[in-house]
């Protein structure tokens, strides 16, 4: 990634997240590797001071979504706010869908659990959805309800079917695409390193694994002894130390014995271009 | 009439072309710790434990741990150092680079208190930087016993064509068909040995029945990398059992330059060989898809136990080649440079082709000094991961509309794969000591060696440190990874004569720093 683009996300994400404020602010910052508490029953402190105050079990969840702060804030609380609100049941159980421990979170439905203000109070659901705020809702049920089903649904069916289709679409574009690519002028089998690993041995559609050097390597160079290069030096030092294959290492056999007619026509490939000539030696 | 056309068709279907080389599969399966600053500094052991964002990408049921959400970003440097010791010289070569690590968010679901299957769940979208191919690469060394020219001469000999239809096949490789251009490969006839086509650096030696001497250099730099993007769903149940699916999408993205020189070194001027340089550019691009399913089991309290399954990931992969070759052969040819464009009617070519990356199978323990949820008591854990990659497995598939008859050429490519990589047992451990607010950490990894000829050394290790701090909802970590790691590069192959390699020793490491909010 481009290093400029990369430092701004870096320091908008930065920053983004320090202009962020924690729900564990004034607590105990929980660790999910050793414990993940959610927002039941969590290390909650009662002083201000960093972790060192008494462990208190308080129910968190209750305290953070709850405007009025009351301890004793229950469940049902909600249910005659619904009612006073003259909220009725619509498409879901509206109780259930406030309160997630009323469905099983594995589920599919775990999705709707988000929009729950139970959940989270950063949660922007929480700011948003007033259909599951029980205090924005007062006065403005009609509103609220709404929003809440345009938004939850979507949330709930957009996800996952979403993205499954955006990644076969993916794959279309990665796998042999729809249209059709008009001939491209004749390339190499192998653009570059792989012919050295195989032998095509006079054969262009039979491509062969050569295996007979996989394992032979040379890399020491037999002059080495003085760093000296003096021009009499004979073949023979090339394999000083590959006496068993003498004569076959330093120069293999390479004939050049072109067939007659060479098989598939190596011009007639190259798309109709005609081909290129070496162009003339001009040295001795 | 028919013949005809019979015969112009059957030339189309071989207008394919090809640049896949095993090294290409290697490459994108090679992957090395990435993680958080908390997972690198552990040796990215992150099996079993779970809780940290990195589990996307090891195992998922990690994320089913979460009941609390978080959102991290990881910033990181490289600083590297590359030392090829190629024929007895050694030469070195530095760089660095920024990359942005593991960043994203989890949301976790908490139980109902008033179940009696305190069942959780959680959901994460995370990307990481699942490798790194910043790097150079430089090495040099005299070589009394063979030119890369060599490569094209035998290419050329094998395929029985004379110089000029090889010139226009497209059977031969384009380094070849530059090297007849220029001349750096031509025929030459002597007694005892006949027609031979020959690598010019090595004509007046066979000409003159002496040695030869060249000097060799070859400088790569490559950029880009693997940035997966993670799409996760997890759970839990009655604490005892976590699981998690991700859904990866790699999105790959790599450019290799090169430059290998190869130059006189006997002061003879009339030799037929001054000097000769190829340069390549090579570009490949792709996206891909794959699924990582995870379990985590914690028999008694403080154990975890972890398993996991990477399917492979299957790419679609477009690639570029474009290269260009000089060569001054002193009295037997004036200076010439040709490049592939010249050779392939101003077009530079372009490959496609699907990839499938290997399998990955993951086991892993835990033990947690006082698993409980309040951060005071909270000691600090030590873990172990134990992986399998199965890098003999990767294969390449043929992805051209007009593929028809590249079977042959996937299948060889294939076969080649499994029989010069194999599986590697990969190896982490790492641990943390907790002080309350403050964390150190240490950690170390280990992974095989890919090759399976032990002459080629592949192993890497990973020595990683570092600290945190956890406060006021918010976590701070940072961890410098030290590597070691050890590899080989073939400037050149040759099928019918021993290759030489230069190996290649990583040092320097990388600092990674990871910046999380909980909510």
């Amino acid at each position: 990634m481009n290093l400029k683009i990369s430092s701004l996300l870096v320091v908008a994400a930065a920053l983004t997240l320090g202009s962020c404020s924690s729900v564990y602010k004034s607590g105990q910052t929980p660790d999910d590797v050793y414990y993940s508490p959610g927002r039941t029953g969590a290390a909650y402190a009662s002083g201000n001071d960093d972790n060192g105050s008494d462990y208190l079990a308080t129910n968190q969840r209750r305290r953070y979504n709850d405007r009025v702060t009351d301890p004793n804030y229950a469940d049902d609380q909600y249910m005659r706010m619904a009612i006073a609100t003259g909220r009725r049941p619509m498409f879901f159980d509206d109780f259930a869908m406030m309160n997630p421990y009323y469905r099983n979170n594995w589920a599919f439905n775990s999705w709707m659990v988000w929009n729950s203000p139970w959940n989270s109070p950063w949660n922007s659901m929480y700011m948003w959805n007033s259909f599951y705020n029980p205090y924005w809702g007062i006065g403005n049920g009609w509103y609220g309800g709404g929003f809440g089903l345009g938004w939850s649904p979507g949330w709930g069916s957009g996800w996952g079917p979403g993205w499954g289709g955006g990644h076969w679409a993916g794959g279309g574009i990665i796998n042999k695409p729809g249209y059709y690519t008009a001939p491209r002028p004749s390339r190499p089998r192998s653009g570059f390193t792989m012919g050295s690993y195989l032998n095509n041995n006079n054969n262009r559609n039979s491509y062969r694994v050569n295996n007979s050097y996989y394992g032979n390597y040379n890399n020491r160079n037999s002059y080495n002894d003085n760093r000296s290069f003096n021009n009499s030096n004979n073949r023979s030092m090339y394999n000083n130390n590959r006496s068993t294959n003498s004569g076959s290492f330093d120069r293999p056999t390479r004939s050049y014995s072109p067939s007659s007619s060479p098989a598939g026509g190596s011009r007639g490939s190259s798309g109709g271009g005609g081909g290129v000539s070496r162009p003339t030696r001009s040295g001795n | 009439m028919r013949k005809k056309i019979l015969l112009v068709s059957f030339s189309f279907c071989s207008l394919i072309g090809f640049a896949q080389v095993p090294e290409d599969a290697l490459r994108m399966s090679w992957n090395t710790p990435g993680g958080t600053a908390r997972n690198q500094a552990i040796g990215g052991v992150m099996g079993s434990l779970g809780g940290d964002i990195t589990s996307n990408f090891i195992n998922p049921a990690g994320i089913g741990i979460y009941r609390t959400s978080e959102v991290v970003i990881s910033p990181g440097f490289n600083f590297l150092n590359n030392n090829g010791t190629f024929r007895g010289t050694k030469t070195s070569q530095n760089n660095s680079n920024a990359f942005f690590g593991t960043s994203g968010f989890v949301l976790g679901i908490p139980s109902n208190p008033r179940s009696r299957n305190k069942s959780s769940s959680a959901f994460s979208i995370a990307i990481n930087r699942a490798a790194d191919f910043n790097q150079k690469i430089n090495y040099r060394g005299q070589n009394d016993f063979s030119s890369f020219s060599e490569a094209y001469a035998s290419e050329i000999a094998n395929s029985g064509l004379s110089l000029d239809d090889a010139l226009n096949s497209n059977s031969i490789s384009f380094p070849a068909r530059m090297g007849l251009y220029t001349y750096l490969v031509d025929t030459l006839t002597t007694p005892g040995f006949g027609t031979e086509v020959v690598a010019s650096p090595l004509r007046y030696a066979f000409e003159q029945d002496t040695a030869f001497l060249l000097n060799q250099d070859n400088y790569i730099e490559s950029k880009g990398g693997i940035t997966e993007l993670a799409f996760s769903f997890a759970g839990s149940s009655k604490e005892k059992i976590f699981w998690g699916v991700s859904l990866g999408v790699p999105i790959m993205n790599y450019e290799r330059a090169s430059t290998l020189t190869e130059s006189d070194a006997t002061g003879n001027n009339t030799n037929y060989f001054k000097e000769t340089y190829l340069r390549e550019r090579f570009t490949s691009r792709g996206v891909g898809l794959n699924l990582k399913m995870g379990l985590i089991v914690r028999p008694v309290e403080s154990i975890r136990l972890g398993a996991a399954i990477h399917t492979p990931t299957i790419y679609g992969m477009r690639e570029t080649y474009d290269a260009e070759l000089f060569a001054d052969l002193e009295n037997y040819n004036a200076p010439t440079t040709v490049n592939v464009g010249t050779l392939n009617e101003g077009f530079t070519p372009e490959y496609r082709y699907d990839l499938t990356s290997p399998w990955k199978f993951l086991v892993s323990g835990a033990y947690i000094f006082r698993e409980v949820e309040d951060t005071r008591q909270q000691k600090g854990f030590i873990s172990a991961d134990l992986e399998y990659v199965t890098h003999s497995s990767s294969r390449f598939r043929d992805a051209e509309l007009d593929g028809s008859g590249s079977n042959n050429y996937f299948n060889a490519v294939n076969n080649v794969i499994r029989d010069i990589y194999k599986g590697t047992l990969n190896m982490k451990i790492g641990g943390e000591l907790k002080f309350n607010t403050i964390m150190a950490r240490a950690g170390f990894a280990y992974y095989g060696n890919p090759y399976r000829d032990e002459a080629l050394n592949g192993k890497r290790m990973f020595i990683s440190g570092g600290l945190g701090y956890r406060n006021k909802g918010y976590f701070i970590d940072l961890a410098y990874v030290h590597r070691i790691t050890n590899d080989v590069n073939f400037p050149y192959r040759l099928n019918d004569k021993a290759n030489t390699f230069a190996d290649l020793r990583g040092g320097g490491g990388n600092v990674v720093a990871t910046l999380g909010f909980k909510f």
